[in-house]
């Protein structure tokens, strides 16, 4: 019986409930075999409560006292706000908040061009193009810290290829000019290399998006006649839209948080220039060893995180039901 | 749009039939950003095979004489001595040793790079299997289900990717030290899974949702236990979604660095943190970096060129598409 | 004279005139500019009342060395060197990159020795004076016996063992450098290698940064106020000082330290 099951699930199953009696075919289609279901959700919910939430308690906790970790034994102080109204109005946190968000919406600007832009070209299907495919998806398979560190190599001006590239083909002299030391050009070197690093990411998920449409919308637009930009405008744009905000979503989450890439590149430098969230949070929980109030930048970090997040989910799913 | 389509892998075109002439053009655009963005990484390669002084040479060096010295510097610890202490020195039996003397050193013994990728693989792999298996567990939990909330305990499985990991990683020091788990296998092991299982989760759902439940459910009516039904009937079926999850997962797992340098020291310690720190005599060793860089992207890349087929269906998430 | 060379080209290769720290994760900045400012009059706290340090800190003479460094800084420093110490410093003068570089005593015996570099061709000199007197920032690592070390007695006979005046005539001769006076008073020590008598003045001269249990929440203040104006350019040197002064206050204050 099941081998034909494979040939015509949907009319086997029909058959099937016309001749089950009712009772029974209650039970079979019930699927809401409570205890089954806890026993396959629960190892998972176990874990992230052990990993997640019990650290996250404990750095709310601590983000209330004056806790500093390499002095462990010091008398313990529970200073309430006083640790979130220092940061909230710390100059220097907001400056790091502005610099993440430039980083945020700049990567994610020139990731989403470049994605769904390749992704469309790709989507041609010229020859060769699963062999490109997976070239251009190398940047992405390294680790982020090994990228930050050897693109401090390429970027340097004298001994970094990166230089020798733009003189070739712009004429610029090589030496006028450096990335990662200078004031006005560093914020768009981190924007550079996380763009050099991500734009696979981004454009994967726009191609499944393509690839998803069904080719029968197209025939009926080419019937209609409506032109090719007509086309992608009503029928491409408004079917990738879910698939490219979620890749927003999931870029713009990890950027927000972005450590390793720009720590190993920059160290936050020249001066503060390029020192994101994350960098400022690692300075004052490991060099200043200030555990109570990194704890609470982290919550208002995690919180900010939540809640964009949140609203923006509640969007997502909005336009996933168009 | 019907469920039907989000199997297809063929068919979908941004327009009904690209001209020839539509994908020479875009066929170039794309042959020339991927080469575009290869350049850093053949720079990398061809770094692993200069020698110390090429690779830092003023300006870049395109033409080189190739040695294996940075491979050499990679997997061995050398110090300096005098030549006098060199000239009493038996012969070097092996090309490596006459590398070394050559430039008035002695291999003193292996360096760690070979234990550190051995911990790469068994945290990397470990941790995608167990995220993959409790991934798998939940995400049917959910999809076949009636699991109350269920919502929002996907937006709170979500969620637990939303905090920095510098934050988190003093709370799971603290406890980690406490379950004597830092710089242990299973400790990484433990937080790698616990960050992918979100991942995992969100990801197996879509799947999920995409295999038509009529197969179960002649399968149960035929006498088999849900847990059957979900070994034979389901899982080969979530093949494809489970291969693409766990590229995804891999690639987290194998490049993360903020845990790894915070939580591991010795023991455990993979290579993201052990790559930016390889120090030649004055500053990095940079064709050694280029080396370690190269041999540590390698799994990965035969991974995914392995599995890249499921790597497209692994953005498909049935989850943007109802 | 740096801005003699800096910008020449020297066998094909552009060349700078000095190199000066800039590094900004532990110590370099700070290190490197406090030579600078010592000389134009900046002190940690009044000398007549300890933790304060409001108009010692950030005097006009303060923001005046600052300027100075930040100024060598600009005009001098070889490009891409905006977060280095000591080894790119060894580096660009080994490769000819530079004409001057400022690093630590430590690494003189080395560069002597080297044979692109050293011999005749390199020269020491102490830290230029500034016109409130010349001082030069303090070094080197100390040596101590932890506390709760299960081998107390033994480190401290280490340490006395260490301190005789042939085992650091010796430690001397081999390349380390000494601050016994038994060593570096005789008559022969000047002339015993090229650097001494530049050893032997700087001695005289050393300030230290604070020597304090807070040590570290101050330094790293410091890095981050010096660096920001010196390499990133925010703000003037006055506001760097003045944001200083609150920051150490602000470290003392959570110590329950009276800080002004």
């Amino acid at each position: 019986m099941l081998m034909k099951a494979g040939n015509d699930p949907s009319a086997f199953a029909s058959h099937l409930t016309a001749i089950t009696p009712p009772r029974l075919s209650r039970r079979v289609r019930g699927l809401s075999d409570r205890s089954l279901a806890w026993l396959f959700i629960a190892p998972v919910m176990i874990l992230l409560l052990a990993i997640n939430i019990f650290p996250l308690i404990w750095a709310v906790r601590l983000s209330f006292t004056n806790f500093k970790s390499n002095l462990p034994n010091a008398p313990l102080r529970f200073v309430g706000l006083a640790n979130y109204a220092d940061i909230l109005s710390d100059e220097d946190v907001w400056r790091a908040m502005q610099v993440t968000a430039h980083f945020v919406v700049w990567t994610i600007v020139l990731q989403v061009l470049l994605g769904f832009g390749l992704a469309l070209l790709i989507n041609q299907k010229f020859r060769g193009h699963g062999f490109w495919t997976t070239v251009i998806l190398l940047p992405m398979m390294l680790s982020p810290a090994v990228v930050g560190n050897f693109w401090t190599f390429l970027l340097q001006p004298q001994i970094g290829l990166f230089n020798d590239i733009v003189a070739f083909f712009t004429g610029i002299d090589p030496h006028s000019f450096q990335m990662l030391g200078d004031v006005k050009l560093a914020p768009w070197s981190i924007v550079l290399v996380d763009t050099w690093m991500w734009t696979p990411y981004v454009m994967l998920i726009c191609l499944a998006g393509l690839r998803s449409i069904p080719e029968d919308i197209y025939e009926a637009a080419e019937v209609d006649r409506a032109s090719r930009w007509r086309q992608f405008w009503t029928i491409t744009l408004p079917m990738v839209l879910p698939f490219l905000m979620l890749a927003v979503l999931f870029r713009g989450i990890e950027n927000f948080k972005m450590f390793d890439m720009v720590n190993l590149l920059t160290a936050g430098g020249p001066g503060s220039i390029t020192e994101l969230a994350s960098i400022t949070l690692k300075r004052e929980a490991f060099e200043k060893w200030r555990t109570g109030y990194s704890s609470a930048f982290a919550i208002i970090l995690f919180v900010t995180v939540f809640g964009a997040a949140n609203i923006y989910v509640k969007a997502l799913n909005r336009v996933k039901q168009r | 749009m019907n469920a039907h389509f989000a199997a297809s892998s063929h068919a979908a075109h941004s327009v009904v039939a690209a001209s020839p002439r539509g994908k020479v053009i875009a066929g170039t655009l794309v042959v020339i950003y991927a080469l575009v963005t290869l350049v850093p990484l053949l720079w990398i390669g061809a770094t692993a095979f200069k020698s110390p002084p090429d690779s830092i040479s003023y300006p870049p060096k395109i033409f080189f004489q190739p040695t294996l010295e940075g491979w050499v510097n990679l997997f061995t610890v050398r110090s300096r001595q005098s030549p006098e202490f060199l000239a009493n020195l038996p012969p070097p039996e092996h090309w490596w040793e006459r590398l070394v003397r050559s430039h008035d050193m002695v291999i003193a013994g292996p360096s760690k790079v070979v234990p550190r990728f051995v911990n790469s693989v068994v945290v990397g792999f470990g941790s995608t299997f167990l995220a993959v298996m409790l991934g798998t567990l939940a995400a049917y939990g959910f999809s076949r289900f009636r699991v109350p909330l269920s919502d929002d305990l996907l937006f709170f499985i979500l969620s637990t990717r939303m905090m920095p990991p510098i934050a988190v990683a003093i709370p799971i020091y603290l406890m980690y030290r406490q379950l004597g788990l830092t710089d242990t296998y299973l400790g990484m092991i433990l937080l790698y899974t616990a960050v992918n299982v979100s991942l995992s989760v969100w990801l197996l759902k879509g799947f999920m949702d995409e295999i038509p439940r009529e197969y179960e459910e002649a399968a149960l009516v035929d006498g088999y236990t849900r847990l059957q039904a979900f070994r034979k009937v389901v899982l080969p079926q979530a093949v494809t979604g489970i291969a693409a999850t766990a590229i995804f997962c891999l690639i987290f797992s194998w490049n993360e660095y903020a845990f790894a340098l915070l939580l591991t020291s010795g023991n455990a310690q993979t290579m993201p943190p052990f790559i930016p720190f390889i120090i030649g005599e004055g500053g990095q060793d940079w064709p050694a970096v280029a080396a370690a860089t190269t041999l540590f992207l390698m799994p990965i890349v035969v991974f995914t060129v392995v599995l890249r087929k499921h790597l497209l269906r692994g953005i498909t998430f049935g989850a943007v598409r109802k | 004279m740096s801005k003699f060379f800096t910008g020449k080209e020297i066998d094909g290769k552009k060349v700078y005139g000095s190199y000066i720290f800039t590094e900004r994760g532990s110590e370099g900045i700070t290190m490197g500019v406090t030579n600078a400012m010592y000389n134009y009059g900046f002190l940690y706290e009044d000398p007549k009342q300890p933790y304060h340090m409001e108009g010692f800190v950030n005097s006009p003479g303060a923001v005046k060395g600052l300027d100075v460094y930040k100024e060598l800084y600009k005009c001098c420093q070889p490009a891409g060197l905006t977060n280095a110490y000591m080894s790119e410093g060894l580096d660009a003068f080994k490769s000819g990159q530079v004409a001057m570089q400022m690093n630590w005593f430590a690494f003189f015996p080395g560069l002597y020795k080297d044979p692109n570099v050293g011999g005749a061709k390199i020269g020491f000199f102490i830290n230029p004076a500034g016109p409130k007197g010349q001082f030069t920032q303090l070094g080197g690592q100390g040596i101590s016996v932890v506390s709760y070390s299960k081998n107390r007695e033994a480190s401290l006979q280490y340490i006395k063992w260490f301190a005789q005046p042939d085992v650091q005539q010796k430690w001397w001769e081999l390349g380390g450098y000494s601050a016994l006076k038994a060593v570096v008073q005789k008559p022969s020590f000047p002339a015993s290698a090229p650097f001494a008598p530049a050893f032997l003045k700087s001695m005289d001269m050393m300030v230290d940064f604070w020597a304090e249990p807070l040590y570290v929440d101050l330094l790293l203040d410091m890095q981050k106020r010096v660096h920001d104006y010196v390499v990133a350019d925010q703000g003037t040197s006055q506001a760097a000082l003045d944001m200083l002064v609150k920051d150490w206050i602000k470290v003392f204050k959570e110590e329950d330290k009276k800080a002004e």
